[in-house]
Formats: structure tokens, C-alpha cells, sequence
């Protein structure tokens, strides 16, 4: 194809759009609601996987030794079988010295309080654990509970609503990205139909002129990607500005969610959600313009 | 140039617009295809370019059989077939030179080409000075000098016409069939579908006949019909 072919084939594309501009605002309407509702999901959703595995680190599994007598064998035994566990990363020993040390760190201006505990700790020695995925939480535990002499403290309520609360999200918005693309595409066939009514004649001039079948659709396949990267492209401008606000807000102004929140930054979000929108945009506008060349076009 | 062996078209619905027609057109010829509407002229002009299938029977053009033709090759047939039509077809929103400069784009010829090009067949046709006007600014007769420049600006050897005078005024009329005849003598095959008595009768040239598909009479410098 030369180049002053792919010219006259961008500049019938856009001159369709133009020509219908009232569709052609529809259809990039409608793309950018499905890529809006995909820019925000995804965004709720990655930050909440990022909360998990914050979570997985900070708030994993802590083994409390509960026997009066221990020595280093029985501690070695014991961390060995903690780490015979699938889906066990890391286990680490804290002796009740190390406990002490970081309780004071805690306790701050009051630690004085705990002075003279040296002698006689009561803190038992406990293992820290990481999980490859905080997921597996309730089959590392009750095999914890097979293992003697130990108590397992963890925190079960917040990681069972954080996971169904991110399955939650993510099948709504599977949901609603279907459905949208879906409409998006009807719209775009419907644009594209216009088009190709405006230029009924046109397009039997020139098959009878010898215009190869390829030479006709072009114009309104680029016409169709045009609309499917505006309509990608507004959405992501959309959702980066506010995603840009929402974060720096609540990292400036709300300590008291900062503390509980954590949020990627905007250029990991967005090095995925860029990419991933114009694809589904472009997609969009390819999809629906050869279903309505296909129906309409005959050529 | 053009070859048909025993070509039979029926319509879904029926209607037999060709049965069994033979013919043979050379190159260089100055072909009229005559009978009254109906008779299957326009049939014959649409297999030509293969706009429908036939039935039966085999249709040859330069040299290659286009029965068995793969749809995509289709174009690339009409591109050695220019055509004109009754109604003109041009683009209403480009100028006299925008319409015939679009065939040649459509081939994708050169910017240098097209400026050569066009220019000349306009001179050729006589539209030199309206080569900015738009359709609706011209006259029957030059809109079809307009859709003749189109036709020819790629250079096919066979021109198709399917009643290029029927919505022109006799006088009208005279003047593109002598554009017709000076296309033919740069040595292009010209066939023209017509029931236009007068022109037909004062051409001489050769002339098939069709009635109700039936190929009915064959005269190397035929008139309109017996009587004549």
C-alpha cells in the first residue's frame, strides 16, 4: 500500500466521522464509559491487591510458642515444620529478647516501664510468617494446628473482607466491561452503516471503476479506529487526572487513611491501564466496523 | 477481445434474460448492442463485468475466461473494462477534474500521472475549460463527456456504454458518439448497449441484436432494424 494511499484512506475516515458526527460522538461516548468503568475498577483493583500483599507482610501469621521449656532443637523442630507448609515464604524466629526489644520500641517514653523484665521475660518466643499469597491463609493455618505446642494468632476478618470485597469488584466489573463493549460495538456498527449509506454511491462508482474490495473498507475501518482511540484515549486522560488527585489528597490532607491505605503510583497503574485501553478501544472500533462492512458493504 | 459461447442467464425470479448467445467481438471494433427493453442488453453489459453471473456457457475476455474468475480478482477485470452508463454516475461534491483524477487514485497512479493524465483525456473529450466545475454546474452532455474522461483515463482496450445517449437531446447525443468514435480510432474497442434508432441506422457500424435474450441478427454495418 503506498503512502498517499493510506492518506486518502485516513482522510476518508475522518471525513466520515465528521459526516456523521452525531453517531460518532455515540460510539466514542459509549467506548469511553467501558474504558472509564475499566480505568476505575482497575485502578480499585490493583490497589487493593497491593493493600493484601502489604498485608501479607505486615499482618501475616505470628506462632506463639506455648510451652513452659524450650531449647534451640526444639525451636529449629519446630521452624522446620512450619516450613514443610505449601505456601509458606518465610518464617522468622523472634526470641523473647528480640520481643522485648521491639515492644519497648513501641511502648516509646513509657518503656522505662518494662525495665527489669530481662530477668524474668514473660514473652514467649514466636515465629513470623510470610505467605506466598495471603489466599492460602486458611489451609496454612489449620496445618499450623496440627503442629504441638503452639498457638496461631492471625488476622482473619480483615483479609476475608478484603479478598471477597476485590472478588466482588472484579466481577462486576468483568459485568459491565462485557456489556459495554458489547453496546459499543452495536454503536459502531450502526456509525459505520451511516457511513456507508452517505457513500452508497460512491462506493458503486468505484467498484465499477475496479477499486479492489480492500481499497473500499479501509476508509471505514480507519474511521472505526479513530473512534475506538478517542474513545480510549478521553477516559485515560480522565481517570489519570483523578486518580493523580484522590492519591495526593489523602497522602496530604487524611493521616488517619494513609495509615490504612497504600496506593501504587500512577505510573505503575497506567504503564498497564495505557496500553490495555487502547487496545480495547481499537479493538472495539475494528470489530464493529467489520461487522457492518460485512453486512453492508457487499462488496 | 470479447468472447461469448452459448451464455444463458436466468434471474431467481425466472425470467430468462439471455439464452444460448454466441458472439465474437475484435479488437478495435465498434460494436452497438440493440432491442427493445428487456431484450437483455443490460444483462449483457452487467456478465461482462461480471456484475452477474451466467448460468451457462462461457464468456472470454482478453483473452482470459472470466466464467471461473475468483471474486477478488473481479477489480483488477474492471479495470481493462471502462464503463459508462445512461445516468452519468459522477461524484457530485468533486469537480470535473476530482472525478476522473478518483480513477485513476483508485489504481493508485502516481501524483505524476494523474497530472498528466487527466488533463489529457479532458481535451480529448472537450472539457478542458470546466475542469473546475462541479456536476451540477454542467449540461447532460457534458456530464457524460465528464463519465467518458473516466472511463478511459486508465487506458482500457474495451469500452462499455449501456445507453450512453438516453438521457441526452439528439444533437446532444451526436456530439458523444463522435467522442465514442474518436476513442475507438486510438484503437480501443468500443460496445454500446442503445435502442436510439437514428444513431444506430446513421453509424453503420456493426450491430448485434437481441430480443427477449435471443441473439436475432448479427450485421457487420447493420441499421436499427430490416425495414431500414
Amino acid at each position: 500500500m503506498k503512502i498517499r494511499t493510506m492518506k486518502y484512506f485516513a482522510a476518508q475516515g475522518l471525513r466520515g466521522i465528521w459526516r456523521n458526527r452525531l453517531m460518532s460522538f455515540a460510539s466514542i461516548a459509549t467506548i469511553s464509559s467501558c474504558l472509564m468503568i475499566v480505568g476505575i475498577f482497575y485502578c480499585v483493583a490493583v490497589n487493593i491487591d497491593y493493600m493484601l500483599e502489604i498485608l501479607e507482610e505486615t499482618a501475616g501469621i505470628t506462632v506463639f510458642y506455648t510451652k513452659e521449656k524450650y531449647n534451640e532443637k526444639t525451636i529449629e523442630d519446630i521452624k522446620e515444620k512450619i516450613n514443610k507448609i505449601d505456601n509458606v515464604k518465610e518464617v522468622k524466629y523472634i526470641s523473647p529478647e528480640e520481643a522485648l526489644e521491639s515492644e519497648k520500641a513501641e511502648w516509646g517514653e513509657y518503656a522505662s516501664l518494662l525495665d527489669g523484665l530481662e530477668e524474668d521475660n514473660p514473652l514467649p518466643p514466636s515465629f513470623e510468617l510470610t505467605l506466598e499469597d495471603i489466599r492460602y491463609q486458611k489451609d496454612v493455618i489449620s496445618q499450623l494446628n496440627e503442629i504441638n505446642g503452639i498457638e496461631v494468632r492471625y488476622f482473619e476478618e480483615e483479609t476475608k473482607i478484603l479478598i471477597s470485597f476485590n472478588n466482588i469488584i472484579r466481577i462486576i466489573s468483568l459485568v459491565l466491561i462485557l456489556v459495554l463493549c458489547f453496546i459499543g460495538i452495536m454503536l459502531m456498527d450502526n456509525t459505520i452503516r451511516l457511513t456507508v449509506y452517505i457513500r452508497k454511491t460512491e462506493i458503486n462508482i468505484m467498484k465499477y471503476i475496479g477499486a479492489t474490495d480492500w481499497f473500499i473498507r479501509w476508509p471505514f475501518i480507519i474511521e472505526g479506529i479513530i473512534i475506538g482511540l478517542i474513545g480510549a484515549i478521553i477516559p485515560l486522560g480522565i481517570v489519570w487526572a483523578f486518580y493523580n488527585f484522590i492519591t495526593q489528597l489523602i497522602y496530604e490532607k487524611n493521616t488517619v487513611l494513609q495509615n490504612i491505605l497504600a496506593f501504587r503510583t500512577t505510573e505503575e497503574i497506567f504503564s498497564v491501564l495505557t496500553p490495555v485501553s487502547l487496545i480495547i478501544g481499537v479493538s472495539i472500533g475494528i470489530i464493529g466496523s467489520s461487522i457492518s462492512i460485512r453486512r453492508y458493504l457487499k462488496v | 477481445m470479447i468472447e461469448l459461447n452459448n451464455v444463458t442467464k436466468t434471474y431467481d425470479n425466472g425470467a430468462d434474460a439471455l439464452l444460448n448467445v454466441s458472439l465474437k467481438i475484435e479488437k478495435g471494433e465498434f460494436a452497438f448492442i440493440i432491442g427493445s427493453s428487456g431484450s437483455g442488453k443490460s444483462t449483457l453489459i452487467k456478465l461482462l463485468l461480471k456484475e452477474v453471473e451466467p448460468n451457462h456457457g462461457d464468456i472470454i475476455i482478453n483473452n482470459k475466461n472470466i466464467t471461473k474468475l475468483k471474486k477478488s480478482r473481479i477489480p483488477y477485470l474492471r479495470r481493462g473494462l471502462g464503463v459508462v452508463f445512461q445516468d452519468f454516475r459522477l461524484l457530485p461534491n468533486k469537480t470535473v477534474y476530482e472525478n476522473v483524477a478518483f480513477a485513476m487514485q483508485i489504481v493508485e497512479a502516481s501524483p505524476k500521472e494523474i497530472r498528466r493524465n487527466v488533463p489529457m483525456v479532458l481535451s480529448m473529450v472537450g472539457l478542458s475549460r470546466k475542469a473546475r466545475a462541479y456536476p451540477n454546474q454542467l449540461s447532460g452532455g457534458e456530464q457524460q463527456r465528464t463519465a467518458l474522461a473516466r472511463a478511459i483515463v486508465n487506458n482500457p482496450p474495451i469500452l462499455l456504454a449501456d445507453e450512453p445517449t438516453g438521457n441526452l437531446d439528439p444533437k446532444t447525443a451526436w456530439e458523444i458518439m463522435k467522442v465514442l468514435k474518436d476513442i475507438n480510432s486510438r484503437g480501443t474497442t468500443v460496445v454500446i448497449a442503445t435502442h436510439d434508432k437514428d444513431i444506430v441506422n446513421k453509424m453503420k457500424k456493426r450491430v448485434i441484436e437481441l430480443q427477449e435474450g435471443i441473439l436475432v441478427r448479427d450485421l457487420p454495418k447493420g441499421g436499427y432494424s430490416d425495414e431500414d
